[in-house]
Order: C-alpha cells, then structure tokens, then sequence
C-alpha cells in the first residue's frame, strides 16, 4: 500500500462528508454573496478597474479565513465527538497520513468554492476589462490565505472535541495574525518589521495588486506546514497517551 | 561501541550541537576553502547514512529521505545561484576557476546544513522504538525546533532574494525592461531611502517597485521609513514628511559640499505621481552616476529660447526635460568664445527656430564644429533661416512652402498630425503605441527634400500622412500636377558614413513651434524632442523614452449590465446553490444517510 493511498481514501471519506453537509453550502452561498456583492459595489464606487478588484480580493480574503476556520473546526473535533477518531487511528495509518487525508480535503472544498466564483470574475473581464493576471494572483493569495487559517484551526481541532471551541480558538489565532500587521505601524523597529513578517494581511496585500511574489507564498506555506506539523503533534501525544 | 550507541539514543541532541559546534567552527575559520567545507558536509553524510540505516525497513520514509536529498540540492542550487550572482555584481566577473571552486563550495555547505536539519527533522520526529513519555517530549521538542529553524531559514532565503512577478497590465509596480537594463549597469553606491508608512495609499506599491530595484543591481539599498515615527533618519535626510524618496550617491571620500551635490529627492504622493516614479527616479540616478552634458543653444537670431521673454514663445518645459535628463542648458554666445568657436564642452547644439541668418563667422564656427564631430538638434521655422550653409553638405533642403493635409488640425491646414514614424531609433516604441496615443503635432509645418549623396547617411524619422501636399504658391488649396499628394518627410537625420559605422550629426524638425509650452505636451512631441537628442548623442539609454505606467480610468457599465451583475451574482447565483443544495439534501439525505 503505497503512502498516498490512504490519504487519499480519507480525504476523499472526508470530502463526501463536506458535500453531504448543509453548512457547507451555507458557507459557499455566503463566499459568492460576498464576492457577488463586493464585485457589484466595487465597480461603481472605485476609481478603476484595478482598484475594484483589489477590493474584491480584499473582501474576499476575509472571506476565505471565515470559511477555512468554519471548514477546519470539524476535521478532528467531529471524529471526537462521534467517537470515530478511536476506529481511524487503529486503522492501519499514522498520524501524517491522517493530518494530510483530512488537509487535502478541505483543501478540494476551498479550491471548489473559489471555482463557484469564476462565473462572477469571468463577469469582470468580459465586462468591465479586468486583468486576468491580477485575477489569477488574487486567488492564488485568497486560497493561501484560506489555507493557512484552515490549517490553525485544524491544529485546534485537534485539541477538543467541540467543534465551536476549535472555531473560536482558530478564529481568535487567526485574528491574532491578521493584528499583528495592523498594529505594526505603532510598534517602533525592529520588532516593527518581526510582526509585520507574521501579518497574515501584509503578506496578502502584494497578490490583491497583482503581484505575486515569492516570500508570500513561502510565508503562507511556512504556516500551513508548520501548523500541519503541530497537528500531527497533537496527534501523537494522544496516541502515547 | 559504547559511544556510538550512545549517540543513536540520543542522536537529535547530539547532532543539534554538533550543528552548531559546526557553524562556530565555520565562522571562525571563515577565510579558509576546505577543512571546514569538507568537514561539514562529511558529518551531514553521515547522520544522513545513519538516519537511513536506523529506518531501513521502512521503505516509505526512506524514498522521503532520498526526495530530501534531491530537495536540499536543488535549495542549494538556488543558493549558490545567488552567491554568484552577488559576486558577479560586486566584483564583475569572476575568472572562471573561482567560479567552479565557488560553486562547488556553495553547494557543499548549503547540502551540509540542509541534510543535518533533515535528518534531524525525520529522526527527531519519528523514532523507532516507542519511546517514554520524557524523550517523547524532549523528540519532539526537538523536532519542533529544527522544523522551525528550517522554516525560518526558507522565509530568510525568500525574503533575501523575494522573486516577484507582477501579473499587472505593463507591470505597474515593476520596472520596465529597458528601466532593468539601465539601473543593471550602474556601477556606483546608491541608497534610496523612502518615506512611506504602512497606512500610506502608496506604501505598498514603492515597496514591490523598490524591491525590483535593489534585485536588479544589489549596489542599490532601498529601506522604507516612517518620518513621523523615525525621525532621526528623516532629519538625517532632510524630509519633514512622508510621501518622498531620497536618492544618494554613497561616495565615501566626497565633501560635504559634494555631498550636497550627491543626493536627489523625489515627491511621490499620489497614484498619478506614481505612474511617472520610474522615470523621475532613473533621471535622478543617471543625474547621480553619469557626468552632466553641456547642451548650447544659439542666440541673437531671432530663436526660440528657453528663457524667452515672451510667455506664449518659451521652452521652459523642454529645459525642465533637458535638465531632468542630465544636461546642462547653456547659450552659445560670446561669453563663451563664440563666434571663434563652439566651446568644445558643447555635447551638441540646439537651434530652435532663428529667424535671420548667421553671420559669416558664425557659419564657419558651426561649421567647424560640425567636422570636429558636432551634434545639432534642429527646429526650423518655414520663414526663417534655413541653414543652407549646413544643410547642403548633408544633401538636405527645407521646403519654405507651407505643408498642408486634409487632415490636419484645423483651423490651419499646415497644422499636421504624424502618426507614421520609421521604424528605428527613437521613434520605434512609438509605433507600437495606440493609434489615440501615437500621434505628435506640428503646427506651421514645412518639409525636407533629401538628395543622395556621397559618404552621407540620410534617414526620414517622421513622415506626414499620405493625403499632404506641399503648398508651393500658398492658396491653401492643392493644386495638381505640382502639389501631387504623397508623404512628406517632417523630421530627418544626417551624418556622414563609412563602410561600417554611421555617425549621427544633425536630426531636424520642420516645425519649430512645436517646441513651444503651449505645444509641447501634445501627443508625442516632447517624447520626440527629447529622445530625439539622445538618440543623436548616441544615449539611448537615456530615460525619458520610458512611458508612464497605465492611467487608472472608472469602469462604467450600462445599466443593463449593472442589472445582470447585481441580480445574477449578488440573488440568484448564491440562492441557487443553496436553495439547489437544501432540496437535493433534503430529498436525497435519507436515501445518502442508508448508502453510507
């Protein structure tokens, strides 16, 4: 069996799971209202077309954390509360597998739910002549984004066993992230230019301009490896006990 | 035997201070090639032997190990890239055994660290035996630390060399292709401190654009302060507020006079400011590392000048640009031994519109000029002077008659519109411009007739459109045969030639006017002036040529179109994936629930 193989079985189990759930959808209609709504505005009220869609990817970031922190708080808590999480780890599978299987998955739901706003971005081009490489920044930040805050939260899903506890604790992690860049600016250097590295914002706003550049993604990948790796910890310690 | 097992138990601890032990041993022997190198990267082979012979039935992590291995070359790879690159910059080329021994170096101590953190990374993370609960805690305690130090040290290699694309229409926070090549071949000390807090609507921006900056020539600095919260810097510069940048020469031996000389600030506070930053700033770093041309205007024949009396006849504008692009304005008069000669600090000399003839003395001087080599920039009025005495060597000849289009711009049928240039020189980029932007205007407009001849180079930059004529007896009207329509040639070059080198000595304009503030910033015409005289002084690296960065225009849409975006996308688009998604749940929930 290779390594692979059941982490894809398990993210594929754990994607079924996502589409056979309503909050789900709840939570794409709400990306798509938000982006939807944001797009409508952002056109008639900035200055241009490049403006409008920075602003739409603002907006849209924010989103992509509200859903990656709703997305991940059930991802290990659920399996506590219904008791599975037992039956998976005598399955014949270690911790890594487990943390990349149920990763992977909500990665595929976050990935769907950026697709679900093509037909709205798609809009923009043809209509209102936006930059198609500005686009395909803007989601790649917004998935990394989505990601990172999915990732935090999943750590904390690890933890408890009550999904609204990890939604809280990720959530409050994340918007410690996200402080960090704003109260940069009053914080004199050198500590200054240390938050702003951890900024969860500052590290976004190159990709809503259109810029996508190497440290960012490197920053966004650092956190969700990083966090992945605190997961599969918190795995471990709960094996040994 | 002992030591050895000892060190298997305990080898996360072991090999984390062996590590750094390591890294000490290789700052203090720092100007030594090999013992530290090979030493390094020996020990990294060996804890990596050991983690694999310790994990050799589990065939899964070993195929991980080896795709680290291929993993840390390539990071090594890229690293030793980069310490090149930075040698490259700093000392010019390296001779080419250097080279391989640096590369070589390079990799053997990127691999060795990396493999060391690897290794440290799998063995400390995933032990064999089932440990206790205390070196479970203090493995992964362990392993948390070199997964960190590593993460760390891959965001430090990012930030140090942040690559960037930039995915915008005309790269809007990037430099531009000709912009990278130019700030490539500095080959002096430059800082650009700039002033942008984080909350300023341009802080961003000037940071990516700054970036691309100091990658492209790593003897540029760039920082970004705040000069309300850093004050220090900011009165070190001289800024009392945020939105400049500061741009110096880091000239150690220089006086506090030169000092003063060295040192160029521009103000960029509004998007619009920004869309000319990379032109202002290569202006004032070609203004920092290159050596001022002297640029002589005739005087006293009734010209255009740059400081002219009259408002409605000055070319302040075209000074400005002059002195934004390194040159100095002077007048050719007898303040500067004229008309015994053209200084012979002249660069080149411009003769904007003269209205009555050069004395004979003059001529001569000019002429003289012209055979040592001389350069001179032309505007000529259809009633003035026609410089036969230079053009004739050249086999050129200004038509006095009127030059008249159908479409010119009215009221005046001689006020012409080119939008056709040759394609070469200066006016290349124009032809790849947009039709709306891509025209210039030349208002009381004559011609040039060229004759071949011998040992001279004669090129047309700027024709006319096809429908213009020549107006020969000036009723406004064209009257065939004689005033055939065709192209006429509004601007051309002239030098003399050999079998393998041509050398540029006059480009002329027919239209003086053209010149004039009131004139100069329609359309093309002070892109033309200007990168008309560097392409003449053989500088086509010279800035102005570089357009401005895209012009941000409000998006209007039809009320239709506003319509289908708010109903389509803001009602029914998400109300359809909900209310689709509750009734498939609610009818086929059961019938799922029973299936799984």
């Amino acid at each position: 069996m290779s390594f692979w193989f059941p982490v894809f079985e398990l993210s594929r189990r754990d994607m079924g799971d996502f589409f056979r759930s309503m909050s789900t959808y709840v939570i794409f209609s709400f990306v798509i209202f938000l982006f939807g709504i944001s797009a409508w505005y952002a056109l008639k009220q900035q200055a241009s077309i490049f403006r409008a869609v920075q602003f739409i990817f603002y907006v849209l970031s924010g989103a992509m954390m509200v859903s990656g922190v709703l997305l991940a708080m059930r991802l290990i808590a659920e399996e506590r509360q219904e008791g599975t999480i037992e039956l998976l780890l005598t399955f014949p599978i270690n911790e890594l597998q487990i943390v990349l299987g149920k990763f992977t998955a909500v990665k595929w739901i976050l990935l769907f739910e950026l697709a679900l706003t093509l037909p709205i971005s798609l809009s923009l081009v043809f209509l209102a002549k936006a930059n198609l490489g500005q686009l395909l920044s803007g989601y790649l930040g917004a998935l990394l984004i989505g990601l990172s805050a999915a990732a935090v939260t999943f750590f904390y899903s690890a933890w408890t066993r009550y999904q609204l506890l990890a939604a809280l604790a990720g959530g409050a992690n994340v918007i410690f992230f996200l402080l960090l860049g704003y109260f940069s600016p009053y914080i004199d250097p050198p500590l200054k230019q240390v938050l702003r590295e951890f900024s969860f914002y500052v590290h976004f706003m190159n990709f809503e301009k259109g810029v996508i550049s190497l440290p960012d993604v490197v920053f966004y990948i650092s956190i969700i490896s990083f966090y992945l790796f605190l997961t599969r910890l918190a795995l471990e310690s709960r094996r040994l006990a | 035997m002992q030591i050895l097992n000892k060190v298997r138990q305990n080898i996360p601890l072991f090999s984390l201070f062996s590590l750094i032990l390591l890294i000490v041993i290789r700052q203090f022997f720092h100007d030594v090639l090999y013992p530290p190198m090979v030493l390094i990267f020996a020990y990294s082979l060996a804890l990596f032997y050991l983690a694999l012979t310790l994990r050799e039935r589990e065939k899964k992590l070993n195929s991980l190990f080896f795709l680290a291995f291929v993993f840390t070359f390539l990071i090594s790879y890229f690293l030793q890239n980069e310490n090149l690159w930075l040698y490259q910059t700093r000392e010019g080329s390296l001779r080419e055994e250097n080279t391989t021994i640096l590369v070589f170096r390079t990799i053997m101590y990127a691999s060795g660290y990396i493999l060391v953190l690897y290794s440290l990374a799998l063995l400390g993370s995933n032990p064999r035996q089932q440990p206790s609960h205390s070196q479970f805690l203090r493995n992964r305690v362990l392993a948390l630390t070199v997964f960190l130090s590593f993460l760390i040290a891959l965001n430090f290699a990012a930030k140090k060399r942040p690559i960037m694309w930039d995915a915008t229409f005309m790269g809007q926070f990037q430099l531009s292709a000709e912009g990278k090549k130019y700030i490539s071949e500095v080959r002096e000390k430059l800082s650009i401190t700039a002033f942008y807090p984080f909350f300023h609507e341009l802080h961003r921006e000037i940071s990516i654009f700054l970036n691309d900056i100091a990658q492209t020539n790593n003897l540029i600095e760039v920082s970004l302060h705040d000069a309300l919260r850093e004050r220090e810097i900011a009165l070190e510069k001289k800024v009392d507020r945020n939105g400049w940048l500061v741009i110096e020469k880091k000239d150690a031996q220089a006086t506090e006079v030169d000092k003063y000389s060295q040192v160029r600030k521009i103000s960029v506070t509004t998007k619009d400011d920004f869309r000319h930053l990379e032109a202002d700033l290569l202006s004032a770093i070609q203004a920092l590392t290159s050596q001022r041309k002297n640029i002589y205007f005739t005087v006293n024949h009734g010209e255009i000048l740059p400081d002219g009396n009259i408002r409605e006849e000055k070319l302040s504008i075209f000074k400005e640009q002059l002195i934004k692009n390194n040159y100095e304005v002077k007048y050719l008069n007898a303040k500067v031994g004229f008309p015994e000669k053209v200084p012979d600090d002249a660069a080149a000399v411009i003769i904007s519109g003269p209205r009555t003839a050069f004395s004979p003395a003059e001529q001569k001087a000019l002429v003289n000029y012209f055979d040592r080599g001389g350069k001179f920039l032309i505007f000529l009025r259809r009633h003035g002077e026609d410089l036969s005495f230079l053009f004739r060597k050249l086999g050129l000849r200004m038509e006095h008659a009127p030059a008249r289009s159908e479409v010119a711009l009215k009221p005046k049928s001689n006020n012409l519109i080119a939008e056709r240039y040759a394609e070469e020189g200066f006016t290349r980029r124009l032809i790849q411009m947009s039709e709306a932007e891509k025209f210039s205007f030349f208002p009381d407009c004559g011609s040039f007739t060229i004759e071949a001849k011998e040992g001279i180079f004669q090129k047309t930059f700027i024709f006319s459109d096809s429908r213009s004529f020549v107006d020969y007896n000036n009723n406004g009207k064209q009257d065939p045969p004689r005033e055939s329509l065709q192209s006429l040639n509004i601007a051309v070059a002239a030098g003399s030639k050999t079998e393998n080198q041509e050398r540029r000595s006059v480009l002329a304009f027919a239209s003086a006017d053209f010149l004039l503030d009131k004139y100069i910033k329609m359309g093309q015409n002070l892109y033309l002036a200007i990168g008309g005289l560097n392409w003449l002084l053989e500088d086509e690296r010279l800035i102005y040529a570089l357009e401005p960065k895209l012009e941000e225009k409000p998006v209007s849409l039809s009320p239709r179109q506003d319509d289908f975006l708010f109903y389509s996308f803001v009602i029914i688009w998400p109300m359809l994936l909900l209310g689709g998604s509750f009734l498939i749940l609610k009818i086929l929930s059961p019938k799922i629930t029973r299936e799984t």
